[in-house]
């Protein structure tokens, strides 16, 4: 093994010059697909880890905490070097975690890699996160090809014969390929579908280290029956012998999956907005390495040796020690300390990393995940990595001992720009201090990270579920008046149409208040349900709520909108129900009364008077709390059946769906998250821990009305705050 | 119901209070003073309440704007007094207090007193007819810089007006504008325009302390006034028009740069 690595070390810096030879690629699935142990085997293949060990250790799940729990939560990224045609090439890997709570890392790999091995349970199916995996791929521009794994499982569980087994492989290649049609970018729709006889679609299993293709059967004249002969008959390591999992996979990788050169070109148009006939537009489309630097963190990792390790999508130019960088959106300028290429838990030093690779670097310390980095001060950066599932639970967490209260504010500082999926809120003034996360597993993995990794006991209180204001319907115009009376603002208020909150969501109408190609803009979100006027008048987003001014010719009115966006933004992060964040609300201001003076308007008196105006017709208009729900899928075998069920339903559970494969049962529910607490130790114990299940975020729906008084009255005086919200007139005073 | 009297303190200390003022003042069954918008003399209210024999209620400005401390002593008592430093209803207007007054059926009565709007016109010997509308520069805070204020200079001086510019103050938070800070916050709105309206040589006059023994005027072009140390607050500025009355022209050219000339 350590013969491999130095062989690797010396032969490495050469190989990633040739960069038509590289893949950078990513394997994603649903939860228990098996991407770790491919993964694993796949390394142990390539002779990075000896073979006894892969598919026990779970190498890739380098975390103490992973692998307790078996599961992927951070990307770990490693490189490799495959002969194909008798060419030597450059594979950086990088694994991503299947469980949804870890949502956000998937994405942010996505940036940083080309082409995505999906990996789909022979057993199982597609399911609901392979869709979303697969969308969250598909919308950076990465290739995908399929990987059909535990075909072991399929043929010794459920018994299929070599008709049955194909029939079901095609089910899978056609349900994945439906996806891909659906949401791949327009110029690929009809390229970028899988095709068995390619070999773009590949059969196998992580956990037995084999793996097979049309193309291959064809050369070697296997056929299904064969190995499902060689499976059922308990001799399925002369298959791995025949049919290394490493060479049918990479094989597949390499021929299918385009090489940076080749993707940067249709990729870099959709991930960074500046001039592409600039310099560095013109790098990043060739792939220059002598161009300017142009480097994009994806992911900070904690190296107890070396600190913060910033990894992440070299673009163009090349990363070395001691050069002076530019963190673009500050001032800061950061110097490189060394750079690294990947090989699991341990990282190759070289003396560059260059264009179209994947590098790690040290000293990058203002960095955070998403930052774009390089040499052009002026460098226009890349688009924001966008989540899209927010946060559902918080904890409120504090030392044990008051003196470790300054550590832990720099450990939660430090875990916030590891895990951007993760929101940290720090009050000074209350001692709160907030971790809201995608699911209670995720918070629990991050209190165990706090404890073990920064050695900083805690207490946490019990996870809060993280709601939603709305209003029901119109209302308003309402007039808030400035504390010295002499302002007034008027407001209306409603909800915003489906689509252009999709849109924000998305990404397509920008957070802010400043709007490039503001007439494009009116025209496209005409098309999504705003009317015109409103989308002229657009004047700030915040979260999924916009403020159009729909006032004509009012004097001084321009001087004092910043502050109006100021009391807008609070009024949105804090609604007047229960003080939780606004969702999908449409503020227009409709008229204006100032005073003469400016310091007789000034911040202390637009502030009050526009979040007054807000929130005085939100209450006209009838105020709603949205809780977060979740789509919880399920497996069991049949004879726990109804005990899974019973469990999902006394959850207040909508069940969705129920399907059936052998004996295996899939149920998935609509559950409310404030539902799930304990659901994991629940299901388990409901069903003897016969069970895989997973879940999905589903968005917000509104609380059931009995619900909502009692459920307002709690959030409230957990707040501090008195049980009812205010009325219209406390906002007129 | 009762009646509401709204009382200035005029500029200078408690001396500066009217015999007619001080008449119903005693009269009233409760007194209080608003010190957060401009400043009182230190030890002026103290002796207005010895002189008085009862204390006199400083109001925070939220007491104020909520009108309740007011409004509900005007249930109680038959008169009650409001004392506010310079004028109650000209630089900074308590119209409010007084219309949230009449709305809930009481009365109010006014006791004017000198006040920096006419004060500082006079100070300079310009003439009262020739101001056009007054401005006031803010302190900078975020999200509020407002261009205001010098385009109603530049408005005033396309018509040949004078302008008074007023400085914002925190009294109730020891914090005032002074007069170098609000000419830097100006020339930096005006910065990189082609037709500036304040350039460096344009002369303006910066007052202090008017109204009280240790007033001071200064006349100069812009650029020197602004490195000027014009001693302890309040200051005021003064933007003359485009051209200047023959009387106007003899008071300023009397007073120098060093500020020496004008407090005889």
């Amino acid at each position: 093994m350590a013969h491999i690595r130095a062989e690797l070390a010396k032969a490495i810096p050469e190989m990633m010059h040739q960069i038509h030879k590289i893949r950078n690629i990513g394997i994603v699935a649903h939860i228990h697909h098996g991407k770790t142990t491919l993964s694993d085997n796949l390394l142990a293949a390539a002779g990075m880890i000896s073979s006894e060990l892969a598919g026990k250790q779970l190498y890739l799940n380098f975390d103490e905490q992973e692998q307790t729990r078996l599961l992927t939560i951070n990307n770990a990224d490693v490189t490799i070097v495959h002969e194909y045609e008798g060419e030597q090439h450059l594979i950086n890997l990088i694994d991503t975690p299947g469980h949804v709570d870890f949502g956000g890392d998937v994405t942010r790999a996505m940036r940083a890699v080309d082409g995505a091995i999906v990996v789909v349970c022979a057993v199982e199916g597609v399911m609901a996160q392979t869709e979303t995996v697969l969308r969250q791929a598909l919308r950076e521009k990465v290739q995908p090809v399929l990987f059909i794994n535990k075909v072991d499982r399929a043929i010794k569980e459920l018994q299929l014969g070599p008709e049955q087994l194909q029939k079901r492989f095609l089910t899978i290649i056609s349900e994945v390929n439906e996806l891909i049609r659906r949401m791949a970018p327009d110029e690929f729709v009809d390229t970028w579908s899988v095709d068995p006889r390619d070999g773009s679609v590949a059969f196998g299993s992580g956990y037995e280290n084999w793996a097979i293709s049309v193309p291959y059967m064809q050369r070697n004249q296997v056929t299904f029956k064969d190995i499902i002969d060689y499976v059922s008959t308990g001799r399925s390591k002369e298959i791995a012998k025949k049919a290394r999992i490493n060479d049918v996979v990479f094989d597949m990788v390499v021929k299918h999956l385009p090489s940076p050169a080749q993707a940067q070109k249709y990729r870099i148009p959709n991930i960074w907005k500046g001039e592409i006939d600039s310099v560095v537009g013109q790098a990043m489309m060739t792939t220059a390495r002598d161009g300017p630097t142009a480097f994009m963190v994806t992911d900070i990792t904690m190296d107890p040796n070396a600190g913060e390790i910033a990894t992440g999508r070299v673009f163009s130019g090349r990363l070395r020690k001691g050069q002076e960088l530019k963190i673009i959106g500050t001032k800061l300028t950061n110097r490189v300390q060394n750079v690294s290429l990947f090989m699991g838990p341990e990282r190759l030093l070289v003396e560059e990393v260059t264009a179209g690779n994947i590098a790690a670097v040290v000293g990058l310390t203002d960095a955070f995940a998403g930052t774009t980095v390089s040499d052009a001060v002026d460098m226009v950066p890349f688009e924001e990595i966008r989540h899209v599932s927010e946060p559902v639970v918080t904890i409120a967490i504090e030392p044990k001992h008051m003196s470790d209260l300054p550590k832990l504010i720099e450990v939660m500082r430090k875990i916030a720009k590891e895990d951007p999926s993760l929101r940290v809120e720090i009050n000074q003034e209350t001692g709160e201090h907030l971790l809201s996360g995608m699911g209670e597993l995720h918070l629990e993995i991050v209190q165990f990270r706090i404890l073990n990794d920064h050695k900083v006991e805690i207490e946490a209180s019990k996870p809060i579920v993280v709601y939603r204001e709305t209003v029901a319907g119109p209302g308003g115009p309402f007039e808030g008046k400035s504390p010295n009376k002499h302002n007034k603002f008027y407001f209306e208020v409603e909800t915003l149409p489906e689509p252009i909150i999709r849109a924000i969501r998305e990404g397509e109408i920008a957070q802010g208040k400043s709007f490039k190609d503001l007439k494009t803009l009116v025209t496209k979100m005409h098309g999504l349900g705003l009317a015109r006027e409103e989308g002229r008048g657009l004047t700030a987003v915040e979260g999924t709520n916009m403020l159009v001014d729909v006032t004509k010719g009012i004097q001084y009115l321009n001087e004092t909108m910043d502050l109006i966006v100021d009391a807008f933004k609070e009024a949105m992060n804090r609604g007047p129900l229960a003080n939780e964040r606004v969702y999908g609300l449409k503020v227009r201001l409709v008229d204006a009364k100032l005073h003469e003076d400016s310091i007789h308007r000034g911040p202390a008196q637009t502030i009050p008077a526009a979040r007054s105006g807000m929130y005085g017709a939100m209450v006209l208009a009838g105020r709603v709390l949205l809780e977060p729900l979740q789509k919880v899928t399920v497996n069991v075998p049949q004879e726990v059946l109804a005990n899974a069920t019973r469990e999902l339903q006394r959850r207040r559970g909508e069940i969705l769906d129920m399907t059936s494969v052998g004996d295996l049962q899939t149920v998935s529910a609509k559950v409310p998250v404030a539902e799930l607490f304990g659901f994991a130790s629940d299901i388990r114990s409901a069903t003897a821990g016969k069970v895989l299940w997973s879940t999905e975020s589903m968005g917000f729906e509104r609380v059931p009305t009995e619900l909502q008084s009692p459920v307002v009255a709690e959030i409230r005086q957990r707040r501090g705050l008195k049980p009812e919200p205010y009325d219209a007139a406390y906002y007129s005073g | 119901m009762g009646q509401l009297a709204f009382i200035g303190l005029g500029l200078g200390d408690d001396r500066d209070l009217s015999l007619r003022a001080r008449e119903v003042l005693r009269r009233c069954g409760v007194v209080f003073s608003e010190t957060y918008t401009s400043l009182v003399a230190p030890g002026s209210l103290e002796r207005i309440a010895r002189e008085l024999g009862r204390p006199i209620i400083s109001l925070t400005r939220p007491e104020v704007e909520s009108e309740g401390p007011v409004l509900d002593a005007l249930k109680r008592h038959s008169e009650v007094g409001f004392l506010v430093a310079g004028d109650p209803f000209a630089a900074t207007t308590h119209v409010a207090l007084r219309l949230a007054a009449e709305k809930a059926g009481h009365t109010w009565s006014y006791l004017p007193n000198a006040s920096i709007v006419t004060s500082a016109p006079g100070f300079l010997g310009l003439q009262q007819y020739r101001f056009g509308r007054v401005v006031s520069i803010p302190f900078p805070a975020p999200d509020f810089a407002p261009r205001s204020p010098l385009d109603g200079i530049a408005q005033n001086r396309a018509q040949d007006f004078h302008t008074l510019v007023l400085l914002d103050l925190r009294p109730d938070e020891g914090r005032f504008l002074t007069a170098p800070e609000a000419l830097g916050i100006l020339t930096a709105r005006d910065a990189g325009s082609s037709d500036p309206v304040l350039p460096a040589d344009l002369s303006i006059a910066v007052v202090a302390r008017v109204g009280t023994d240790s007033a001071r005027a200064w006349y100069g072009p812009r650029a020197r006034l602004a490195a000027v140390d014009f001693g302890p607050p309040l200051h005021s500025i003064v933007v003359p028009a485009r051209t200047l009355h023959f009387e106007e022209k003899e008071s300023l050219a009397r007073i120098r740069l060093d500020g020496v000339g004008a407090d005889g």
